[in-house]
């Protein structure tokens, strides 16, 4: 009987302890979460629906103990990974990557990303993807583009030197490289 | 530290996150010092958006009790690597000759291995010849689980570049796992990685990890 009782106590405190970590993490990253992919998608709305998306997951999931070590690189990886899904979903739907142009004037590094991405569209993979953004867009320096995607550093650089070869290929676009 | 922050370390500040000697460059820097100011201003705005309690308020509280989870997908990831020695113990690579798509197992040294170790971290490749289209899967059995290992965050394939290979970087824990790779020309699904792996169009590729200690 003792050991019915203690069970879902324990589990009551457990999902307490979640809630409340979950609402820290929201406080100190979604607004983070939020300027990158207003950034990166060019639309208020869709920034918010990314922040739901990523939070809602950690909230979902048993992903809190990934967030807990560097909770900002984290986030940084799950809001690039819902951008590009996002960009990704506009593409198939027949619509530009790009948002309004008002919006476009506001974040010109981010449309430089978002040329890149559609240029570059057929010749690189999804961790090109990741990279690219994390690079030309946030301008990380390469250990922290590691550590956010959890790759290799050399890894990392080996593939910022192909992207970077591909970028200077498309010789109208500035480049802008990472540290 | 003498070079200027990065905009993750400008958020990590922002957020109360980060090291003291980053904070410190943040306040005798002067160009830092200005840019974490309109980060911080930034920040405040957004947070005082009504969206932003909005959004939070619609976020599940009650999270499932899938605790378990983790730890098969990490037994999975970890184990992965391993189940390399068991199926193919002559062989220190996984891919296979003749330009099909296959795993392969790397050190931290960057050389291809089949014995890791518990606590290894290793790197999980996949070339994707001749297919650009690949999913990887961690298939845990005792409960059954499916870890999706890449494409990160999301439950559908992604896209090799020719030439290049997909790379995931692993824990070694304890357990035995299974890796299932699937490769297409189409777009996969994460059914498309789930038994019966007979899906015209899509080639699989299995790894059983099974670590030492």
């Amino acid at each position: 009987m003792e050991a019915n009782l203690r069970a879902p106590r324990c589990q009551d405190m457990l999902k307490t302890l979640r809630d409340s970590e979950i609402r820290t993490l929201y406080e100190a990253c979604a607004p983070s979460s939020f300027r990158r992919a207003r950034e990166l998608l060019g639309s208020d709305a869709d920034a918010w629906d990314v922040v739901q998306k990523v939070f809602c997951r950690l909230a979902e999931s048993d992903l809190l103990h990934q967030a807990q070590a560097r909770p900002m690189a984290y986030v940084y990886r799950a809001t690039t990974n819902a951008c590009l899904n996002e960009l990704e979903a506009r593409r198939v739907r027949g619509r530009s990557m790009h948002g309004s142009n008002d919006t476009i004037r506001a974040h010109g590094e981010a449309v430089h990303a978002r040329d890149l991405l559609e240029k570059l569209d057929e010749r690189i993979d999804d961790l090109d993807r990741r990279i690219l953004v994390l690079s030309f867009h946030d301008g990380l320096p390469q250990e922290e583009i590691a550590d956010v995607l959890g790759v290799w550093r050399r890894t990392v650089g080996r593939r910022l030197s192909r992207l970077r070869g591909l970028v200077e290929e498309l010789e109208s676009i500035p480049l802008k490289r990472t540290l | 530290m003498n070079e200027h922050l990065s905009a993750l370390d400008f958020d990590e500040i922002a957020a109360g996150f980060t090291m003291e000697s980053v904070r410190e460059h943040a306040i005798k820097c002067a160009d830092c010092r200005t840019h974490l100011a309109r980060i911080s201003a930034n920040r405040e705005a957004v947070m005082a958006d009504p969206r932003f309690a909005m959004t939070f308020a619609r976020l599940p509280t009650a999270p499932r009790n899938r605790r378990w989870t983790r730890w098969i997908a990490a037994a999975v990831a970890s184990g992965a690597c391993v189940a390399l020695v068991l199926l193919l113990p002559n062989r220190t690579e996984m891919r296979p000759k003749g330009g099909r798509p296959g795993l392969t197992l790397i050190s931290a040294e960057g050389r291809p291995m089949t014995m890791p170790r518990v606590g290894d971290i290793v790197e999980l490749r996949a070339n994707q010849e001749p297919h650009p289209f690949a999913l990887i899967v961690a298939v845990g059995t005792s409960p059954s689980s499916t870890t999706v290992l890449w494409p990160l965050e999301t439950s559908h394939s992604g896209r090799i570049a020719a030439g290049s290979y997909a790379s995931i970087r692993l824990q070694v824990t304890p357990g035995p796992v299974k890796i299932v790779a699937a490769f297409s020309d189409q777009p996969l699904g994460l059914s498309d990685a789930l038994p019966p792996r007979s899906r015209p169009g899509v080639e699989f590729c299995e790894l059983a990890v099974k670590p030492t200690p």
